[in-house]
């Protein structure tokens, strides 16, 4: 029982204190999934069981954690196609009637500069950030394929994404860091 | 970078491809967290894209160029011993309807066919030579 643990004591006290600051922050990020997102994150935090010596080192691991799932979140979302490519853009497949206008151009945006950048990698660069988010494959099936080593498939991956950013930033595309909003 | 996981283990970790507790380290880590903010910026904004993305150019794996590299070897061997050290093949003069021997075989296509079936391609790299 966390009351007879000290420890879990301490725990359960820092979850209570940082539960709604961290709804709000994957809210912002995934609305339709904030709370089972961070029912998620409570769980894998319980399971760790670390220890740390300031609630801002437990910050730092929440939000670590919450970031990472965001991660599986956004590739989840990649692989339930709610676009389709039109000549000069993107409409949604789901109510184009609600679409909104701005969302599409958006995304129409992000589609060209990502293909363009991703025409003007090395192949097996662009191979590998295409297998991981529109394909799901895990980088040691990524290796097998392209007949490297894993080390050089996230190096890859690590690459494609700096260039891919770098160009998103570029164009005034890029999401905002999680470091520019509150924790 | 000086952070010797950043670009490696820290990836994996991101992708699920490595275990929970890296995250420890992460979130003590100013290389990894900015890793990891890289990722997730672009993950966010790519994501709704993602299954529109072109599909890269297809690039070989380098065991089917080696392989496509010696049967290129073996057949410029086979024409160079063919037609270089041999004379060229005459027709028969007095071919007869009835001879039992094709007049236009060529005996390189046997050893090409001998050649293809001791390497025993896979059908998928075969084609792609």
């Amino acid at each position: 029982m966390a009351e007879d643990d000290p420890l879990q004591a301490a725990l359960s006290q820092r979850i209570d204190r940082n539960r709604d600051a961290l709804v709000a922050f994957l809210r912002r990020r995934a609305p339709d999934q904030a709370e089972e997102l961070a029912q998620d994150v409570w769980l894998r935090v319980f399971r760790a069981q670390a220890t740390f010596a300031t609630d801002e080192e437990f910050r730092a691991y929440v939000y670590t954690v919450a970031r990472r799932l965001l991660i599986d979140h956004y590739r989840k979302e990649a692989r339930s196609p709610r676009l389709v490519a039109l000549e000069g853009g993107v409409s949604s497949v789901d109510q184009p009637e609600f679409a909104d206008p701005e969302h599409i151009a958006h995304a129409g945006d992000v589609l060209a500069v990502v293909n363009a950048e991703l025409a003007s990698m090395k192949p097996e660069v662009a191979q590998v950030f295409h297998w991981r988010t529109a394909e799901d494959w895990s980088f040691a099936e990524i290796a097998r394929r392209q007949g490297t080593g894993v080390n050089t498939a996230l190096g890859r991956m690590h690459n494609a994404t700096r260039r891919l950013a770098a160009a998103l930033t570029s164009a005034g595309l890029l999401a905002r860091s999680p470091f520019e909003d509150e924790r | 970078m000086t952070c010797p996981h950043a670009e490696t283990t820290t990836i994996a970790w991101m992708y699920g491809d490595a275990h929970d507790s890296h995250a420890l380290h992460v979130a003590s880590c100013v290389d990894c967290t900015a890793v990891l903010d890289l990722h997730e910026r672009v993950g966010r904004t790519t994501a709704r894209v993602a299954p529109l993305l072109r599909r890269p150019v297809e690039v070989r794996r380098p065991r089917g160029l080696v392989v496509a590299g010696v049967v290129a070897l073996a057949a410029a061997v086979l024409l160079a011993v063919a037609f270089g050290t041999s004379p060229a093949p005459t027709p028969p003069a007095t071919a007869s309807l009835a001879s039992p021997t094709d007049p236009f075989a060529d005996p390189l296509d046997a050893e090409l066919d001998d050649l293809a079936a001791q390497i025993e391609l896979p059908a998928d790299e075969f084609t792609s030579l």
